[in-house]
């Protein structure tokens, strides 16, 4: 109590007055330091109110912004060209398993073209009206959920984020959301906010009295509410605040804006706009269950409640002007073409994932993928793997056992050797050897016979095993690549072709 | 629609009317998706089943209220027709009443309703992990209506909207035979005729019909004397815009020589139950049903030759889960790849309890009905089992159905019982499985007035002791033996029990069952 007694006295004395409880618990919530985020939203609507005020008025000002816009448009071409030009996956064998690993360390591009260009083709049919930058919508390797919008038009979405979706309208809203902050030039907005903020904080750094009064009076603050620690802390804080820092990430106004562009261009494609709340929903719940999962790409965490009112506000108001196409139609949330090749996407997402340890994400989609394409092996092995693994009751384990065992039978291709293996397991602990040993038997055929026409098999793209699955969805599941001959006297060098991961 | 005037269009359209709203009862409305036929101006519904003027169906609608809706998950709706996954041919739209799934059929034609009885099935789970089913019965016409003879169809030149003239055979209902030493055979042709246009030609075999001027419905019967070398009979029907149907029925000819010996070895394995544990959740007892398995062993072994150490019966008590389980996995892993198994399996067959479940189930001594996912034989597993190729190697197996169901049982479910579709559904033809279910979706397999055995059960046993064999070549094939079932089970029940069957391909089409 003796901690509190010197803030408190002084403060009455500066306030020469005797007031009673009352006005002393009025002036002690006054005084109560603001929530960070709300002092920050203050702080930035200044720093937004200079960066326009100094952009129109202020020459060098302008010409600093452009340049470091500049600089960012250059930035982002490299960082495009990176991952647009970085190797593609490549079929790998690691004990029984038999996949598409991507390169560690960088993002790669999904190489499903097909995907790639359904993804492509939505955003484009999302694009404003009328806009003159062109956009591209592209898909990168990871299960991790992450979206980007780089200020020379390309929209990066992850895979992860996309099996996260449960629908074609939630998926064009994104896109039309990141393709929102390209088309609003909201990377420049950002070179604007860096430089009004440094001159916010120079012309503040002049009126050095400032510094002074706002330790103090942020001191005496925290004081009047946590006591002596808060004090000191208090005077430091209110004298950083002097010093201003602000995140530079979209604010409210950027957010809000790139909210109603995407509602506008989703709703005008007659799509469901209510999916737009569950999809803030559905992240919300999966960043809960993993924190590896951030859902920063959609606006800041800690902001979410507010940008869930506004979405909500949206949803309310274009409710209130149907268009005649969703009036007789109703409006639209999924297509089949988005279900065929998402049970793709999923399945090869969920694969990532579970090497990833991200085991819920890997569960979830490899049991849409096997629910939507019930005779794909991959997807029917994989699950099998993730129950076996992750599986706690009889009933699991049985249906693991049951996945490898259709998954044996719908390899055609011999892509999933290792479904005999696990299947062979399960048999010999139910003491069924004779089986087990047909099973192990196959598993060693399956898998020398992968490994002798592996050297032929690196003549082939390495997403064969996409065009394949093409082939299959259109009805021809026993399509088969024909390689040119090679000339006379031409032979293959084991190892000639080889790829530098190989060495 | 077309003016459609034939007896069996109108004997359709005069079972049509009973409402919609007299489908299902108990489960909460709110609760309940609704099926849309887009373009058909009033679904009508039978029973449970809804009925189709038409042969063709284009999309499909199923529709969600809210509150449901609201909480659905939308990569979670799973919508199967005839048993397959039709996800992708699905879209799914939102209305301020909730959501619907668009079921685009013409753009996987394996995905298409068939002529006759189709199966349309939904799951769907909402964001808490409850799940929702339910199931519909779609009829279509059919007009191919003859597993042994062959329909086709021609439009007429330049027709925008073709409707060939329609064609029912009402005699003869097999193939002809051409006995053995006989110079031909005489056949007797009854069939009705109706066309939307006038018609404009009517033949048998070449031979015209008179047809009255502006005609468009006509009944033709005709004796046709044909000799031993034709191949079959066509009838022909034209209307005057040059749409034409054509049948062809064929000549079934006597074998000559003597048949051909059978080779591989012959396993039976027959579960009946008509009694069950005694308990609180246990099953009312089956009239006929261990029976049937018993007579089935005894006909096959005395009539037919097989080892009374390929045989293996499960009745009553000696059928718990266990039992059957371990049969179904080590018995059935006996015959070779070039043996012939048959398997007949007659016990209760029900859906899971309460609107949720979209697993089906056979009974077994020890099921109780508060357990069923712990202590009945669910049709996954059967099919896990079966279709295991590395287990049952036999490329000749003959999988034989009597599930009866539980009156009031399934007043919970969102649908009808379809055990009997799904039993039909689970086997691969490719694999040599070949299935007779005793009755159709819907319908319920009859027991015989003596309570003896089931109707189907009775035909089978009639059938395999000689009476099926209606070329007289002593050799009882799949066809010979599944069309006897039909029609005596058609007739015994007047039609309320129509067997279904689907016959593996090429390899392991053959039974091959001898009797003296």
């Amino acid at each position: 109590m003796r901690n509190r007694c010197l803030p408190v006295f002084l403060v009455l004395f500066l306030l020469g007055t005797t007031p009673g409880v009352a006005q002393l618990k009025k002036f002690r919530a006054k005084l109560k330091p603001k929530p960070a985020a709300e002092r920050e939203e203050r702080q930035r609507a200044k720093v937004e109110a200079l960066a326009t005020e100094l952009y129109a008025t202020d020459p060098d000002f302008r010409e600093v912004v452009e340049e470091h816009y500049r600089q960012v448009l250059r930035q982002h071409s490299k960082r495009a060209y990176r991952i647009n030009t970085s190797e593609p996956s490549q079929m790998v064998v690691v004990r029984e398993d038999r996949f598409r690993r991507h390169p560690e360390g960088g993002l790669t591009l999904y190489d499903n073209l097909a995907i790639q260009s359904y993804v492509n083709r939505l955003g484009q049919r999302l694009a404003p009206a009328g806009a003159s930058s062109l956009f591209t919508f592209r898909l990168v390797v990871t299960p991790v959920p992450y979206a980007e919008a780089l200020s020379t038009g390309t929209v990066y979405l992850s895979t992860g984020l996309v099996a996260l979706l449960e629908n074609e309208a939630q998926l064009a809203y994104v896109l039309a959301h990141e393709m929102a902050h390209v088309y609003q030039e909201h990377w420049k907005w950002r070179s604007k906010l860096k430089f009004a903020l440094d001159e916010f904080n120079e012309r503040r750094q002049r009126s050095g009295w400032r510094r002074l009064v706002g330790g103090l009076a942020g001191g005496l603050a925290a004081g009047l509410v946590h006591g002596e620690h808060g004090t000191q802390k208090g005077v430091a804080v209110g004298i950083a605040v002097a010093q201003s820092k602000l995140n530079l990430e979209w604010g409210t106004a950027q957010e809000n804006e790139a909210d109603e562009i995407a509602f506008q261009a989703i709703q005008a494609a007659n799509y469901d706009v209510r999916e737009v709340g569950e999809l803030y929903a559905k992240l919300n719940d999966t960043a809960i269950r993993d924190a590896r999962v951030s859902v920063g790409f959609l606006g800041r965490k800690e902001r979410l409640l507010e940008r869930e009112a506004h979405t909500n506000e949206l949803i309310r108001r274009a409710l209130e002007s149907p268009t005649s196409e969703s009036l007789e139609f109703g409006y639209l949330i999924d297509t089949r073409r988005y279900k065929e090749l998402m049970a793709e996407l999923r399945r090869d997402n969920g694969i990532q994932a579970l090497f990833y340890d991200m085991f819920h994400i890997a569960r979830t989609n490899l049991r849409q993928a096997v629910e939507i394409r019930s005779n794909d092996p991959t997807s029917l092995y994989y699950y099998g793997k993730v129950l076996e693994l992750v599986g706690r009751t009889d009933a699991e384990l049985e249906e693991a056992k049951d996945l490898f065992r259709r998954a044996a039978e719908n390899d055609f291709r011999n892509w999933n050797f290792g479904s005999h293996l696990h299947y062979a397991l399960m048999l010999l602990d139910e003491g069924d050897s004779d089986r087990a040993e047909q099973e192990l038997q196959q598993y060693i055929d399956g898998y020398s016979n992968y490994r002798i026409a592996e050297f032929a098999m690196r003549q082939l793209p390495s997403h064969v095993d996409t065009l394949f699955d093409y082939m299959m969805l259109s009805g021809r599941s026993n399509w088969t690549p024909i390689l040119p001959q090679a000339p006379d006297g031409f032979t293959f060098e084991p190892g000639a072709l080889a790829t530098d991961a190989d060495n | 629609m077309s003016r459609q005037s034939s007896g069996l269009l109108r004997g359709w359209a005069a079972a049509a009317l009973v409402s919609l709203a007299g489908i299902c009862d108990s489960t909460s409305a709110s609760e309940r998706f609704e099926l849309r036929i887009p373009g058909e101006r009033a679904e009508v519904f039978v029973g449970n089943e809804i009925l189709l003027t038409r042969e063709t169906v284009e999309q499909l609608k199923i529709e969600i209220p809210n509150p449901i809706a609201e909480e659905i998950a939308t990569d979670k709706i799973y919508p199967k027709i005839n048993g397959e996954s039709a996800a992708t041919i699905s879209e799914l739209r939102g209305t301020s009443r909730g959501k619907f799934v668009v079921l685009n059929l013409e753009m996987k034609p394996h995905l298409g309703l068939v002529p006759g009885i189709n199966t349309v099935e939904i799951v769907a789970e909402n964001h808490r992990g409850r799940r929702f089913y339910q199931n519909w019965i779609v009829r279509l016409r059919d007009r191919s209506r003859h597993e042994w003879f062959t329909f086709e169809h021609i439009d007429g030149p330049g027709e925008s909207n073709p409707a060939p003239p329609e064609i029912e055979v009402l005699s003869p209902s097999v193939p002809p035979l051409a006995e053995r030493g006989a110079t031909g055979v005489e056949v007797s042709i009854r069939a009705r005729v109706a066309a939307y246009h006038p018609l404009d030609l009517v033949s048998v075999n070449g031979s015209a019909v008179p047809i009255a001027a502006g005609e468009d419905e006509l009944e033709i019967e005709r004796s046709v004397t044909m000799g031993r070398s034709s191949d079959g009979i066509v009838l022909r029907v034209r209307d005057e815009r040059g749409n034409e149907t054509r049948v062809w029925i064929p000549i079934h000819k006597e074998a000559a020589a003597s048949p051909p010996k059978l080779s591989g070895k012959r396993y039976l394995l027959a579960v009946g139950l008509t009694d069950y544990q005694s308990n609180p959740a246990g099953f009312p007892r089956l009239p006929g049903a261990s029976t049937a398995a018993g007579d089935l062993a005894r006909v096959l072994v005395e009539k037919a030759g097989f080892a009374e150490d390929a045989v293996l019966v499960l009745r009553d008590r000696e059928a718990t889960l266990a039992r059957v389980g371990a049969a179904l996995r080590d018995f059935v892993s006996r015959p070779g790849p070039d043996d012939l198994l048959i398997l007949y399996l007659g016990a209760y067959g029900l859906h899971g309890l309460g609107s949720e479940s979209d697993e089906s189930y056979l009974a077994c001594w020890d099921s109780r009905l508060d357990q069923l996912q712990e202590t009945a034989l669910s049709l996954d597993r059967l099919a896990s089992l079966l279709e295991d190729t590395q287990s049952l190697r036999s490329r000749n197996v003959v999988l034989l159905f009597e599930p009866r169901s539980m009156p009031n049982l399934d007043r919970d479910l969102a649908g009808s019982n379809l055990v009997n579709a799904r039993l039909l559904q689970l086997f691969s033809a490719d694999r040599g499985r070949t299935v007779l279910v005793s009755a159709d979706v819907n319908q319920d397999s009859r027991p015989t007035s003596d309570d003896l055995h089931g109707v189907f059960a009775q035909a089978l046993l009639k059938g395999l002791e000689g009476e099926a064999d209606w070329n007289r070549d002593r050799i009882l094939t799949v066809n010979e033996l599944f069309d006897f079932v039909s029609t005596n089970v058609r007739a015994e029940s007047d039609g309320a029990q129509v067997p279904r069957y689907r016959i593996a391909d090429e390899v392991g089409a053959l039974l091959s069952l001898e009797h003296p």
